[in-house]
């Protein structure tokens, strides 16, 4: 009888336990984006005065004359997940230059790891059945994480930057 | 009482010989860390490989103006050399408006506790710049050099928008943003 019952609760259970858990895992964007530094630049970024840190992370794909992103923030994790993001929704496009960059992003497709990010990410920043589900989790993660980010128009050894506006 | 006199007498010359070859060579690092609002000194790390590099932006009119001076590696030593010379010599900070942000009071205690001096001669005698004209430029020089130090200059424009140059060690654009 207890086990009978213990089997019909698991079977109730089961089901919506499945329905709850992501599809995907939530990878990890900081070593992931480290182990490609061909066009991934992460710097700790430490003032000696204060001891406060920030982190700055730059996706570089192109040829040079520029990355196509430079962005700053005091949260690490956040940073690689926005820049994670950002180059498999918004450079899918531009990565010819840059097998490994492809590679990233393939990875991430097959192993459904930027919706993993996605369903982590939407719920806290409201994007819960938005239209644009990534574009919404990335503009969330800007506010929430206090990401700013930046032009950068001169080659990554020049390290010349501009303040971009949102 | 005798012997303990003498060691006294040792100690206290082991003291002063070790205090006046601190005041030959000030810290620099330190005595930039006093004026915050004027010079910011950054550590970046790379996180992939651990390569570290030094930056430290001397700046003026609530960071309208920047002078920022970078160098490969962590020798932060030869760069703080470096930026404090530039700072108390070359850089014109002490003129203008009086404001803790323009580095008046840096270059002030550099003259008045002779900081600046005893870095120069400190330098002068290890790039044997004794006898050159410019003293000050002979030791700039041998730093920047030893350090591979690299500058860049930039500008506030408003509107989140900064004009930036790369410049050579006398101040001359050699690329302009």
């Amino acid at each position: 009888m207890m086990q009978r019952t213990l089997y019909t609760i698991l079977l109730l259970v089961l089901p919506l336990v499945a329905r709850a858990a992501p599809t995907a895992g939530r990878p990890d964007t900081v070593s992931i984006l480290s182990k490609n530094p061909a066009f991934v630049y992460l710097h700790k970024m430490e003032n000696l005065t204060d001891g406060s840190i920030r982190y700055r992370i730059k996706l570089c794909l192109g040829d040079g004359n520029g990355c196509d992103l430079v962005a700053y923030s005091r949260d690490l994790t956040a940073l690689a997940d926005y820049a994670y993001l950002y180059l498999i929704h918004d450079k899918e496009a531009d990565v010819q230059n840059r097998p490994s960059a492809a590679d990233v992003i393939k990875e991430a497709r097959d192993k459904k790891w930027d919706q993993g990010l996605l369903d982590a990410y939407a719920p806290g920043v409201h994007c819960v059945r938005d239209k644009d589900e990534a574009d919404c989790v990335m503009k969330g993660l800007i506010k929430s994480a206090g990401i700013v980010r930046y032009w950068s128009n001169l080659d990554e050894d020049q390290d010349i930057y501009t303040l971009m506006t949102h | 009482m005798r012997m303990t006199t003498r060691a006294w007498i040792v100690a206290s010359a082991l003291l002063a010989a070790s205090a006046a070859s601190a005041a030959d060579k000030p810290d620099t690092l330190a005595l930039l860390k006093n004026y915050p609002s004027f010079a910011r000194i950054t550590k970046e790390t790379r996180l992939s490989d651990g390569d570290v590099n030094i930056i430290i932006r001397l700046c003026r009119g609530a960071n309208r103006a920047c002078e920022m001076f970078t160098a490969d590696g962590d020798d932060i030593q030869t760069l703080t050399d470096y930026v404090y010379l530039f700072a108390t010599y070359k850089g014109g900070y002490a003129e203008g408006k009086p404001t803790s942000r323009n580095g008046q009071a840096l270059v002030e205690e550099a003259d008045t506790r002779g900081y600046g001096k005893a870095l120069l001669d400190f330098y002068q005698a290890k790039y044997s710049c004794q006898h050159e004209k410019d003293g000050v430029a002979c030791v700039m020089h041998g730093l920047w050099t030893e350090g591979s130090i690299k500058r860049q200059v930039y500008v506030d424009e408003g509107g989140g928008d900064f004009g930036i140059v790369g410049a050579d060690e006398d101040g001359n654009t050699i690329f302009e943003y």
